[in-house]
């Protein structure tokens, strides 16, 4: 683990942030994380426009992307990101409260890398962090397989 | 059955009775030599005892062919007797023709009463009979209408009615066929009688069925027919009186007659189309209401079913934000709890570890109380998939499943029988699993914990079982087993939120299927559900 490079994650509650954070720090994941409070400037901030404009444009390793959020949820966020050419290359991660089929479906159909249910246990929750930051925060090429069959659900 | 069934029922019984009593009398006339019973009056004709014996025949066939519920041997002896009536009649039209003689009317009767000798049948009376016990014979031999017996009943009625009509212009010798001697007036009326009597042997059905039926038909039929009766006799009578007495000639008493009949008859239609005008337009009517009343019901039907799909689309957004925005706090809770023991592991007294522990405990009991309560409204409103479900291969892998997860000693498994059944995968596993970890629960701190499943087959449906050795319980509490937040044991002895088996009920309801249990404290229980067999399916309930 030379260098990391940073994560992006777009949670609208700062509690859950918060809690993020800790599980990311827990396994010294977090040496750049950006915090977008919703989808709207997520999308500001990876296009570089507006107050993000002068940002010099490097994708991050990694999107954490939650599912329900104030102005542009996590799905729209998802469908912009992956029907762009220059953005679709960079995984995203799912992080959910819901454990509705329908989200976790459309997800997919999105194109969405890995779907992670929050779980209400911290433990679990810092194992599935854990889990997606090695996957892809790590320098070396992330394989793009999907996360689907290493039981991250 | 329309009312006039049995009236005519009746009707046809006592033209039987009409046809024995009076046959009966002829005969004995003849025995004890009565000229006042073999010839109402020698100008009217005698009836010869051939005659008289053939009416008490097929009075007797009537009586005994009339109820059509009888016992068969009843009817094969009315046909007996009707064949006696047909094997009579023909054998006098055969000596009717010039040079045969069989002189079967000595056979009965030698000599005569009152110088009145019996003499053979006359061919016309024999005609009428042969129709009268072919009509008695047919009785039951069904066809479109007309019925076979209704056509030769009423070839005998008009027979015999031409015959009065004439005795009642005054015409006393009205012959149908080359014969000698005029029909008697007792004849007539006896056949009359009988064939009548026949025709309406089957109220319900045919013409008869026809005539007393509600529709317009019907109503046409009772309208019409005892005009078409009376009026043409009454006008011909009419006329040949007016001809008799010399009021106009023959050709102009026929333009009379034509005319009269045309009157009445277009009066009488006229008015019967009326009244069939009237009911047509009453159906008419009620046909429309009862369009506008259905096309009503499909309009509220409609209505209704939007409204159930709003409500369960509200349910749905109501269920989806449980999901998402009651976890969330508890995520929280649990989430910090757990960053708070980590920060002050070292600075917390032992208490305080153990409020945060409980804290721990109830926060994750809360998120399973969560999640099954999602599954169990999910239950109720996901639509159901119908397949084919192997039963034995779905519990083998519930099982494997719930081997992963279990730390303490595994269960003994008995799997007996298990059939395939149908119903959805999805749900029916749901129910296997919350059955089987069920089992598991309770049969821990068991020494030997024994999990049997099976299923067997009845004629309707599929049963199938989970029977363990566990903890029981009293049967007394078996109907609150199935209920919401129901639960026979503490959390203390084992943990569990109460939804599990409400689960398992609302899956096998949806399925048309029952649930129920057995059981005994510190014996075991039995949890049976059963499904119907070709799959009988309830829509979101």
């Amino acid at each position: 683990m030379d260098h990391l490079k940073s994560i992006l994650l777009v949670e609208d509650n700062a509690r859950d942030v918060e809690l993020t954070l800790a599980a990311l720090l827990e396994h010294n994941l977090a040496d750049e994380v950006t915090v977008m409070p919703d989808g709207a400037e997520a999308l500001d901030y990876l296009y570089c426009r507006r107050e993000f404009a002068r940002r010099k444009r490097i994708n991050p390793a990694v999107v954490l992307l939650d599912l329900m959020m104030p102005k542009v949820d996590g799905l729209e966020v998802l469908r912009l990101l992956k029907s762009d050419a220059q953005l679709k290359s960079i995984p995203v991660v799912m992080l959910t409260s819901s454990r509705e089929e329908t989200d976790l479906i459309k997800s997919y159909e999105l194109g969405v890398n890995a779907y992670v249910v929050k779980p209400a246990d911290f433990r679990a929750f810092v194992d599935a962090v854990k889990q997606v930051g090695v996957f892809w925060a790590i320098p070396s090429e992330p394989p793009l397989r999907s996360l689907e069959e290493s039981s991250m659900k | 059955m329309v009312p006039g069934v049995s009236y005519l029922s009746r009707l046809s019984a006592a033209a039987g009775y009409t046809g024995v009593a009076g046959g009966s009398l002829v005969l004995m006339g003849w025995l004890l030599r009565l000229p006042g019973l073999v010839a109402i009056n020698p100008v009217l004709g005698t009836m010869t005892p051939e005659t008289a014996f053939c009416f008490v025949l097929t009075g007797a066939a009537l009586l005994l062919a009339r109820p059509e519920s009888t016992p068969s041997w009843k009817h094969r002896l009315a046909k007996i007797s009707a064949g006696l009536v047909i094997l009579k009649s023909l054998l006098t039209l055969i000596e009717t023709w010039p040079g045969w003689s069989l002189s079967i009317d000595q056979l009965l009767f030698k000599g005569s009463v009152s110088k009145i000798f019996p003499g053979r049948m006359p061919a016309a009376t024999a005609l009428t009979l042969l129709f009268v016990g072919l009509a008695v014979v047919l009785l039951d031999t069904q066809a479109r209408r007309p019925r076979p017996s209704e056509l030769l009943a009423l070839a005998a009625v008009l027979t015999v009615l031409l015959a009065l009509i004439g005795y009642g212009y005054g015409y006393v010798s009205v012959f149908l066929l080359p014969i000698r001697r005029p029909l008697a007036f007792h004849t007539l009326l006896l056949m009359l009688v009988l064939s009548f009597g026949i025709l309406v042997a089957r109220p319900g059905q045919g013409l008869m069925g026809l005539a007393l039926s509600e529709s317009s038909g019907g109503v046409m039929v009772r309208r019409l027919l005892p005009a078409a009766l009376a009026i043409p006799i009454l006008v011909g009578w009419l006329v040949v009186e007016g001809q008799r007495a010399g009021l106009y000639s023959n050709v102009l008493s026929l333009a009379y007659f034509a005319l009269s009949i045309i009157v009445v008859f277009g009066a009488l239609i006229w008015v019967t189309a009326g009244s069939l005008h009237d009911m047509d337009n009453r159906r008419r009517q009620a046909e429309a209401e009862i369009h506008t009343l259905n096309e009503q019901l499909e309009h509220r039907v409609l209505e209704r079913t939007a409204q159930l799909e709003a409500a369960n689309n509200e349910l749905e957004a109501f269920s989806y934000s449980v999901s998402h925005d009651l976890r969330a706090p508890l995520r929280h809770i649990a989430g910090f709890i757990a960053l708070l023991e980590r920060h002050a592991a070292n600075s917390l007294d032992d208490q305080s570890k153990r409020f945060i522990s409980i804290i721990e405990s109830s926060s994750r009991e809360m998120g399973h109380l969560i999640d099954d309560l999602l599954a169990f409204s999910k239950m109720a409103r996901v639509g159901m998939m119908a397949s084919v479900v192997d039963l034995r291969c779905l519990v083998q892998q519930v099982i494997g499943e719930l081997e992963q997860s279990t730390k303490e000693g595994r269960p003994t498994w008995i799997i007996r029988d298990l059939l395939s059944v149908e119903g959805d995968p999805a749900m029916l596993r749901l129910a296997l699993v919350n059955l089987i970890s069920n089992a598991v629960k309770f049969t821990q701190g068991r020494s030997e914990r024994r999990i049997e499943i099976g299923s067997t087959d009845t004629e309707h449906e599929i049963v199938f079982y989970v029977r363990d050795n566990g903890v029981g319980f009293d049967m007394q509490y078996a109907h609150k087993l199935f209920g919401v937040f129901q639960r026979l044991h503490s959390n203390q002895e084992f943990e569990g939120t109460g939804i599990g088996l409400a689960t398992v009920r609302r899956i096998i309801h949806r399925h048309g299927g029952r649930t129920w249990a057995e059981g005994e404290p510190g014996k075991g229980a039995t949890f049976y559900c059963s499904l119907p067999k070709g799959g009988q399916s309830h829509g979101p309930s």
